[in-house]
């Protein structure tokens, strides 16, 4: 039994959603909300800072375990919670009546995410992958033009139910097969056939989090259609959560060898390659995101599936430094489209003339995720591709090289768009200053990540450690 | 009954339920094949805590906490559903095919 | 250790003049050429005081940058010959042009920008010379491709310029893949990312014992296919005819000391790799002499100037990969150094002419007066006499170096072809000179011809009314002419810095065979195009349909659409029913194919919720019966 101490970080998010809730209640000024929500916001992240070392179990042993592992990712949780709410100040896109309370799922959503990555037993997993999810849902249905947001909604909120309803049905046959819902039995569990079904039928709910074929349709949709903060919030917090449960799952499949690495890898190229090819006609900026979410879910799943440390550590290194990188863009969205319409590919051009810093932080985003150095992407996409090549699979990283190549196509041809093609309304883009702040954080988080790897590396080194030390 | 029997009727619960979700084109049909799906996962639980493990209560407090997931699920999936039919005057799934590409 | 801070100096202050004339003088145009021109200048320093310091052995100096399980990986520089030398050419040739550049965009509307991605340009090359390890080759390897994609579609409100930026960045792409791979399995092989360490491993004679050939072979042979596509060579060539598209001071960057010397820099940086893998090298051999007498075939009949030099690019780049190939690395080196001046040159003469004239036609050109520019007009004659091989100047001896490189039996096949070239060389170098400046040899072609020269016309953006040349302009040419004048006597002292310290000094008699065949050249074109009373029609067209084969580049750029676009075109039709696309012909070819792919994926995303579910649900259940069969198939 560890010391209550560890849970601040969370205790921290907690509060945040209660004072959030009653400041709804009393109707204050959405400005005031959206100050106390922020400073909450940021209070997690330093929280979680002071606590990224922290380790122990701090209630109900073997059920929740604050590890290196969980506080990383937990601090990739809270900095796209702390960024979305410094670029949502207006939350434009949102229904108005109900801008006051997106902080409250927001939060919500958050608490979830960082039970989810420190949970070490089936239930709890569930749980809190559900509170996430739920919290997303509503979110996501509180578009500003109905009629779109009501398809949105719907069409996420049944997708993720059948997805979780899959998982679950993974999970039961899990239980059954391991005789426990703790991960350190389930991970002595020997390999059967029932087994191995289990773990891919569980791992359903993560695939479709992390939007990885074939449970990526709903991203298109879901990124187009959905409110600029909350997908923001979606494409990045969710992801990294969805990499802590992926982790947790991926370690107890290392009996079934061969088989459930092959399942992956298979998955993965089929991702990255249907992601990238779809994204290079898109128009909308939301909607090409999404799909180069899928592409990049693909490239994720190579170090998962290799199941190596250094694998790991390579997958979690990818998804950290995904946060900046992937925010990037999304600080263009939520600036350009304060109308509450979606910025386009017409839109963003001659972006440099009318908001330098918003020009290059959508650069820095692109080229981030075309794995351009020296951006983080570059640098991710390396130890990825070492992984992989240390296990021997040539022809993925053969594939994979392709499709970066592929991808870069249309990551280019959007900084472009910005910097080449004049702009047809000149007039210059207004940015508040805590969007001027969550471009620059972003901007330089994605530069010093990629230049200076050594330390997040390590970071991930350890953590990858911490997952496989669950067992011992 | 044998536990082979149960994880059968389980199986059967969670087809009918997933052929619900693909088939049905109401959203409430959908959303009732979804419960379907849920109680099927229940079940097996049910069955795995019965015979097969020596946890006293594991299986049956797991079924617990799915039920009330399973309900706060449904009250924003109908929301949602009521969201739709305030703007559309239906709940035909094959209305929701405007976002695309 | 003080040597590494200077190079890093050295390295650095493009850099910073890239920042600098971005970030703070975006509308001081002014202030961001001179920032760049000075950062340029103090780069040149830098390296040509290394280079007169710093002694021939080799040496790095690292520092490191982050460690992944137990490899180490360093950031820094390393020094050697090949290293400095290089260094010092690249910053020496881009100062010429920086300073040129001064007065050819003085009236561009986006000056800063151009300064500052030239800068931009600098840096990466120069970084990519000095890399010390197989990571950061390969960054900078890419971020020169990305400088060159930046910079030649520089003008980007035509469209012609933007599509040549993006074939060029894809067609390098499409290397590049080779390339990283082969880095990739290059550090398998050698368990090291040095550049000095794997040298260290196939310099030694003899096979290195502990990788076996076939392994040998195929990283020479991807790495191969990534110096296809910078240098520009067979069947990756088509991308640097369209990069003229650029401004004509960024095509004499991009031809001479940087982009596609990359890629022969490359062959040279891991010449004992290739020197144990022979069946590569022999392949290597086939596509540069293939592609040395292709494109001079195109330079043959080419009327636009900067394509007769984007052509002649792509030969001399062939001549360098003939002489690597053939083993020797002075030659393939040498002839590398010497054609970074004499390109450069030729390049800068011809922004001149069309600076001062308005226009890309050589004909219309020399019609106009080009030869009243007497300081190009020098340029023209110094740079092209060097093309051509003509003794003494630069190209001449290393070209000789590269036939005599040639001297196996086996070989000789290749020799001939390569002596060809080298004849058609001198042929289209001086029917550029003889055109240029005796336009009054023409009686005929004159109704006919101009008819050709429209759509060329108007690479001076904007402004066309005849200027004179500036001094900015005229120094610059000195420079390259008067270094193009004497590169060649140079050879033994390269030799010795890159490590060949016995040089081979052709008698005479070795050296006859090359004298005449430049000579003949000339001679041929003076009686095409020189003489007076000449016809100025070239001898291929004699033979019916072959100009046309030369002047259509043989046609590739069509078999490429047609090998590669109607196929995916169809496909795509055939699976979704999709619609003709327009595509334009001039987008790149295989990238078409990959966006009608593209668009098909995207549109068989319906938008129904049901069809995706299916869609899992049908993956799910395949999967599940796969995995159970593998796994009850392990248990028996």
């Amino acid at each position: 039994m560890g010391s209550l101490e560890l849970f601040l970080p969370e205790a921290t998010v907690l509060v945040g959603a209660l004072v959030a809730f009653v400041l709804a209640i009393l109707r204050v000024p959405q400005r005031i909300a959206w100050g106390a929500a922020t400073v909450f916001g940021i209070a997690s992240v330093v929280m979680t800072a002071v606590y990224l070392n922290a380790s122990g179990e701090p209630f109900f042993a073997g059920i929740y375990r604050v590890d290196a592992l969980s506080q990383l990712l937990k601090l990739g949780i809270t900095g796209s919670l702390a960024l979305t709410l410094l670029v949502g100040r207006d939350l434009a896109s949102f229904r108005v009546s109900t801008r006051v309370d997106v902080p409250i799922f927001l939060f919500f959503a958050t608490l979830g995410m960082m039970a989810l990555v420190s949970a070490t037993e089936l239930l709890t997993l569930y749980v809190s992958l559900e509170l996430s999810a739920y919290a997303l849902y509503v979110i996501a249905a509180l578009q500003r033009r109905e009629r779109m947001g009501s398809e949105v909604a719907a069409k996420y909120v049944l997708y993720g139910a059948a997805a979780s309803a899959i998982s679950l049905y993974g999970i039961s046959l899990i239980y059954g097969s391991a005789g426990s819902t703790y991960l350190s039995a389930i991970m002595q569990t020997t390999m059967s056939p029932v087994f191995a079904v289990g773990i891919l039928l569980a791992l359903c709910g993560v695939f479709f989090k992390l939007a990885v074929f074939p449970f990526h349709a709903w991203a298109p949709d879901t990124y187009e259609g959905a409110p600029h903060e909350a997908v923001a919030f979606i494409g990045t917090a969710s992801k990294v959560a969805a990499v802590g449960l992926l982790v947790r799952i991926v370690l107890f499949a290392a009996p079934a060898g061969e088989a459930i690495t092959i399942a992956l890898l298979v998955l993965s190229v089929l991702s990255m390659t249907i992601g990238n090819l779809a994204a290079i006609r898109q128009h909308d900026l939301k909607r090409l995101l999404a799909w180069s979410t899928v592409a990049h879910a693909g490239y994720l799943l190579i170090g998962l599936s290799t199941m190596s440390t250094v694998g790991v550590a390579s997958g979690l290194f990818y998804v950290v430094t995904y946060v900046p990188i992937v925010f990037a863009p999304f600080v263009v969205v939520c600036v350009l489209g304060r109308d509450g319409s979606n910025p386009t590919k017409a839109s963003i051009a001659g972006l440099y003339q009318r908001s330098p810093l918003l020009a290059f932080t959508l650069l820095v985003g692109m080229f981030g995720l075309a794995g351009i150095p020296p951006t983080a992407g570059f640098v991710g996409k390396w130890f990825l591709f070492s992984a992989a090549i240390e296990k021997g699979f040539y022809w993925l990283v053969i594939v994979a090289a392709l499709n970066a190549t592929v991808s870069l196509y249309y990551y280019l041809l959007i900084v472009k768009e910005a910097y080449l093609t004049p702009a047809t309304d000149a007039s210059e883009v207004r940015m508040s200053g805590a969007a001027q702040a969550a471009a620059c954080v972003v901007v330089v988080a994605a530069i010093a990540f990629g230049s200076f790897p050594r330390h997040v590396w390590e970071a991930c080194e350890a953590a990858a450690r911490a997952a496989f030390a669950v067992a011992g | 009954m044998t536990l082979q029997t149960w994880l059968l009727f389980a199986l059967v619960l969670f087809a009918v339920g997933l052929y619900a979700v693909l088939a049905r084109r109401n959203l409430i049909a959908i959303l009732i094949g979804v419960e379907l799906m849920l109680n099927a996962a229940n079940i097996n639980f049910l069955a795995f805590h019965r015979f097969v493990t020596n946890d006293p209560a594991v299986g049956q407090i797991v079924v617990l906490f799915v039920i009330g997931l399973a309900a706060a699920e449904v009250a924003i999936a109908l929301s949602i559903v009521l969201a739709v039919y305030r703007e559309r005057k239906a709940i035909d799934v094959q209305d929701l095919e405007e976002l695309k590409g | 250790m003080t040597d590494g801070l200077i190079a890093m100096l050295g390295i650095t202050s493009p850099l910073i003049g890239f920042a600098l004339a971005l970030l703070f003088f975006r509308k001081k145009h002014d202030f961001a050429a001179a920032v760049v021109v000075l950062s340029g200048i103090v780069s040149l320093c830098c390296s040509l005081g290394l280079l007169m310091t710093h002694g021939s052995a080799a040496t790095t100096h690292v520092a490191r940058w982050f460690a992944i399980a137990d490899i180490e990986i360093a950031f820094g520089v390393l020094l050697d010959g090949k290293t400095l030398i290089m260094g010092a050419v690249v910053a020496l040739v881009t100062s010429c042009i920086q300073v040129y550049s001064l007065a050819y965009m003085a009236h561009d509307a986006s000056k800063a920008r151009f300064f500052a991605f030239l800068a931009f340009f600098e840096w990466s090359m120069l970084s990519l010379v000095y890399a010390a390890n197989l990571l950061q080759l390969f960054i900078f390897w890419e971020l020169v491709g990305l400088a060159s994609f930046f910079l030649i579609g520089f003008w980007h409100e035509k469209p012609s310029a933007v599509a040549a930026a993006k074939k060029a960045f894809m067609m390098t792409r499409i290397g590049d893949v080779g390339l990283f791979i082969g880095l990739v399995l290059l550090f398998q092989a050698t368990g090291s990312l040095d550049v000095l360490a794997i040298n260290a491993t196939f310099d030694a004679a003899g096979m290195p014992a502990t990788i076996e050939k076939d392994r040998v072979e195929w990283i020479a042979m991807l790495l191969f296919i990534g110096v296809i596509g910078k240098s520009a060579q067979f069947p990756l060539h088509t991308w640097l005819p369209d990069a003229m598209e650029g401004p004509t001071p960024v095509s004499a960057l991009l031809h001479s000391a940087t982009m596609v010397a990359a890629g022969v820099f490359l062959v040279t940086r891991f010449h004992g790799l290739f020197v144990d893998a022979e069946t590569t090298r022999t392949w290597m051999l086939v596509i540069a002499t293939f592609t040395a007498l292709l494109a001079s075939t195109m330079a043959m009949v080419a009327k636009d100037m900067k394509r007769v030099l984007a052509f002649s690019s792509i030969s001399q780049l062939g001549f360098m990969l003939i002489g690597l190939a053939a083993g020797s690395l002075f030659a393939g080196y040498f002839h590398l150094i010497t054609h970074a001046f004499f390109k450069a040159l030729l390049f800068l003469c011809a922004g001149s002419f069309i600076h001062a004239l308005g226009t890309n036609d050589m004909i219309a050109m020399g019609r106009a007066g080009a030869r009243k520019l007497r300081i190009t007009t020098i340029g023209l004659v110094v740079g092209g006499a060097a093309l051509a091989g003509l003794p003494p100047l630069a190209g001449f001896f290393s070209k000789e170096q590269v036939l005599g490189a040639l001297h196996d039996p086996w070989q000789q096949g290749f020799k001939w072809a390569a002596m060809a070239a080298a004849f058609l060389t001198a042929y289209y170098t001086f029917r550029m000179v003889f055109l240029l400046v005796r336009p009054d040899a023409a009686s005929r072609a004159v109704a006919d011809e101009a008819a050709g020269s429209q759509h060329h016309a108007g690479d001076d953006h904007g402004e066309h009314e005849a200027h004179g040349e500036a001094l900015v302009m005229r120094a610059p040419i000195l420079v390259l002419a008067f270094l193009a004048l004497i590169a060649g006597f140079f050879g033994d002292a390269i030799g010795r810095a890159i490590g060949v310290p016995d040089v081979h000094h052709p008698s005479f008699g070795e050296m006859a065979p090359a004298i005449l065949i430049a000579l003949g050249g000339v001679a041929l074109a003076w009686f095409d195009y020189g003489r007076k009373g000449a016809k100025q029609v070239g001898f291929v067209a004699m033979v019916p349909g072959l100009e046309k084969l030369f002047a259509k580049r043989w046609y590739l750029d069509e078999v490429y659409y047609y090998l590669f676009v109607i196929p995916a075109l169809a496909l795509a039709q055939f699976c979704f029913g999709a619609e003709q696309q327009g595509f334009d012909k001039s987008a790149d070819v295989v990238g078409a194919g990959v966006i009608a792919s593209g668009n098909s994926v995207a549109r068989s995303h319906n938008g129904r919720l049901q069809l995706y579910l299916t869609l899992a649900v049908l993956v799910l259940v395949g999967l599940t019966i796969w995995l159970t069969r593998e796994l009850s198939g392990g248990a028996r």
